[in-house]
């Protein structure tokens, strides 16, 4: 028993900074340019994918790169993957909110065909850090690629951090949602923070899926369980609240553990929407919901 | 004579059908305060925004020599036409420092931003004594402080005050009213937009009465403050 609560305490912290990652990204898209976009997920499988490829020679045989290099660089290409989906295809469409969110469906069912067709439907295991610590004082074991994960994750986060918070380049992505017209006043290139904010969120994305990929499998299908997730962990945040994300990430993240350990994984999804309705029913602003002022 | 910083001839704005603004001249020279005054609805606003860029209209403006159909609302701060609107339009969650770097993220000469830093916080030193405060939880007359601080930020060329005075109380009006002298004194070219005519007579030098879309009358402030109509229907008996 003793075992079970702390691996659910390492566990739920491990995972959660996995699913911060994944929501922030999605709450600054929709807060700066109110754009629901579905495709996020197809972003995070993107990421496990671009980084499966590089590493693997069974994919590209004349491919193959060391983690630390693969790594970063499927980061980068996430990121600009999103860019581009922002520039060739959203922005052209997005005063029209409901078009748009029916086009970023229309991408993740598009790229979710895409990894079919090129690399079937089986589930690719892969390692980015192979190895397991056993922690004999508490009777239970982590695997090296969620330490891996934790780490990246909250290292990304203190970058963000820094980023939004100590730049002006960042600080105008936080101001641009809060007020646009604000914004525009004191002369911030309102698309240009669109389009950088799009960039980071892929980036973001783009380390999630490797790790997701690397504690599960890539396979087709796998972005939609972290989809949904961000999307309640925003609703329970407050929508546009990058703060709220991480609080609310780790709400459900140790939910989800918890119920997955005590109850079965069979209902670990369950809870995660118990909370939503509840947290839509009592405070439907969400934790830090107040953050988030659309005109 | 002139060397007019903003000029807008025969400016139309429609809403739809509705015309909005007809006919509207006016300038702002360089150094001077340039008022508007005129009654609720009368198209202020909209005058203000057309100058800064955000509406589609008929006619010319010109601000600094540009055409301003040419500029976007970014441009137009860059090129130091800063509008600070009625509503204020602050970030409501930044702090008073915050929302102060905000006015100036385009600015590259880094020192001269800390100059202005300086300057706006001694200009105002409620602000100062309110650095690490929201916004949204200041007072209407602190966000007023606030807005023209932010505005200053931006190193104006011309700062437009759309009704600085609205819902304030005279204490803080008289604030307002010290900050604008004392900016002017040093130079900056303001356009100050209000409904509060007593308020714009004080300080402007030339002023436009603006009615239903149009320019009834314009002036010096003395023609102004011996103008039997506007001293009855605008400024009142005192």
């Amino acid at each position: 028993m003793l075992g079970d609560i702390a691996s659910v305490i390492v566990d739920g912290a491990l995972i959660s900074a996995v699913y911060a990652l994944i929501a922030i990204g999605f709450t600054m898209v929709f807060g700066v340019g109110g754009v629901l976009n579905l495709a996020h997920g197809a972003l995070i499988m993107a990421g496990a994918y671009t980084y499966l490829s590089l590493v693997s020679d069974s994919i590209l045989a004349s491919v193959t790169l060391h983690p630390i290099v693969a790594f970063p660089l499927t980061v980068v290409i996430v990121g600009l993957i999103s860019y581009g989906l922002y520039v060739v295809l959203v922005r052209t469409i997005e005063e029209n909110v409901v078009i748009t969110f029916l086009a970023t469906i229309v991408v993740a069912i598009a790229f979710t065909e895409l990894v079919t067709l090129v690399f079937h439907a089986q589930p690719y295991q892969y390692s980015v850090v192979p190895g397991v610590l056993q922690v004999q004082a508490l009777g239970t074991r982590i695997l090296y690629v969620e330490l891996a994960a934790f780490v990246a994750s909250w290292g990304a986060m203190g970058l963000l951090w820094y980023y939004v918070t100590k730049t002006d380049s960042g600080r105008s992505i936080r101001a641009t949602s809060m007020s646009e017209r604000g914004a525009m006043l004191t002369g911030v290139d309102v698309p240009g923070v669109r389009a950088r904010t799009w960039l980071v969120a892929g980036g973001l994305a783009g380390i999630a899926g490797v790790f997701l990929g690397g504690i599960g499998a890539a396979e087709p299908t796998m972005w939609l369980e972290p989809l949904a997730l961000a999307f309640i962990i925003v609703v329970v945040g407050g929508i546009g609240s990058i703060k709220g994300s991480v609080a609310a990430a780790y709400i459900v993240g140790y939910l989800q553990t918890a119920t997955g350990q005590f109850l079965g994984q069979s209902v670990r999804g369950i809870m995660s929407l118990v909370v939503l309705v509840v947290v839509l029913l009592v405070l439907p602003q969400g934790l830090y919901g107040t953050e988030f002022v659309h005109e | 004579m002139s060397d007019p910083l903003l000029e807008v001839e025969d400016l139309d704005v429609y809403y739809g059908k509705s015309q909005a603004l007809d006919g509207v001249s006016l300038t702002v020279e360089r150094g001077e305060i340039g008022g508007i005054v005129g009654p609720n609805g009368a198209g202020k606003t909209t005058l203000l925004d057309a100058v800064a860029g955000f509406l589609d209209y008929g006619g010319t403006i010109r601000f600094n020599g540009r055409d301003v159909a040419d500029l976007n609302p970014q441009q137009l701060v860059n090129d130091g036409l800063i509008y600070c609107t009625e509503d204020r339009d602050l970030f409501p969650f930044f702090s008073v420092h915050e929302n102060l770097l905000m006015g100036a993220q385009f600015r590259e000469d880094r020192d001269a931003v800390r100059a202005d830093l300086t300057m706006v916080y001694d200009l105002f030193p409620r602000l100062d004594d309110r650095r690490d405060q929201e916004a949204q939880t200041m007072s209407g007359g602190e966000q007023q402080m606030l807005a023209v601080g932010r505005a200053l930020m931006g190193d104006p060329e011309l700062l437009v005050l759309d009704e600085p005075t609205l819902g304030l109380a005279p204490v803080i009006i008289d604030d307002i009213s010290d900050a604008i002298e004392t900016l002017n004194d040093q130079g900056q070219t303001l356009l100050l937009v209000e409904q509060n005519a007593t308020f714009a007579l004080r300080h402007a030098h030339r002023l436009s009465l603006l009615e239903s879309g149009r320019v009834e009358l314009s002036g010096s402030a003395a023609e102004f403050q011996n103008n039997d109509y506007i001293t009855e229907a605008y400024v009142g008996i005192h």
